[in-house]
């Protein structure tokens, strides 16, 4: 638990959240996959608030259901967090604990994946309207992410 | 994922579950090992993890 109290808010958000959303209308679409891993093309995720530093910062006022594209070949300097719903000390020190392109990056390179995409997705994870994130933010991403021939989407919480 | 119960409410084509805290989801700052070895998992489970499975990682969380 954060010294600054944001445990004990953590866990109320995580307690009113298991009460919010609404059921799925139905099954998600399963992409059938007939690679091995080693020739898979992977993209991040991510709802930890991460984004590039020159990028415009999420609003951590209200519900913001937008999302930021992250170029795969940045590094860690090129990246901040702005979310405020967890506690993020650790990923300020090492971006890795939530978004890990350093160590997606490695296992490219060692060849486990086939690459990694050309960008990867984040956004802010405490989205109470949720409407906008499924009529738009999301049928964005996922439309981007197969237009990017993205084999394996890790979806990263926050 | 921290929140399983959302989770599934939402019905994602896969998911694992860690009993991690929040913001720090593959471990803790510089542990590389962790991270790498709880992002194999995640790619091999995309690959193998039946539909609409929940499988609950066996990392358990030391307070640092």
């Amino acid at each position: 638990m954060a010294k600054d109290g944001k445990g004990i808010i953590e866990k109320l958000i995580g307690k009113i959240v298991e009460l919010k959303p609404s059921k799925a209308y139905g099954p998600p679409e399963i992409a059938p996959v007939k690679k091995e891993l080693k020739e898979c093309r992977v993209a991040l995720v991510t709802t930890a608030g991460v984004h590039l530093k020159n990028d415009l910062p999420f609003d951590v006022t209200g519900s913001d259901p937008s999302y930021r594209m992250v170029p795969g070949e940045s590094e860690m300097e090129d990246l901040m967090i702005t979310h405020g719903h967890y506690d993020d000390s650790q990923a300020h020190l090492d971006i890795n604990v939530v978004f890990p392109i350093d160590r997606l990056r490695e296992l490219e390179d060692e060849g486990v994946i086939g690459s990694i995409a050309s960008n990867y997705y984040t956004f802010r994870g405490y989205i109470p309207k949720i409407r906008p994130l499924i009529k738009k933010s999301a049928p964005e991403v996922a439309e981007a992410l197969v237009k990017d021939q993205v084999d394996i989407a890790i979806l990263t919480p926050g | 994922m921290h929140l399983p119960k959302v989770g599934k409410k939402v019905r994602p084509p896969r998911m694992m579950h860690i009993r991690f805290p929040l913001g720090k989801t593959f471990g803790l700052a510089g542990d590389r090992e962790t991270q790498r070895s709880i992002l194999e998992d995640l790619l091999n489970f995309a690959l193998e993890g039946e539909t609409e499975s929940i499988v609950e990682l066996p990392y358990r969380w030391k307070r640092p």
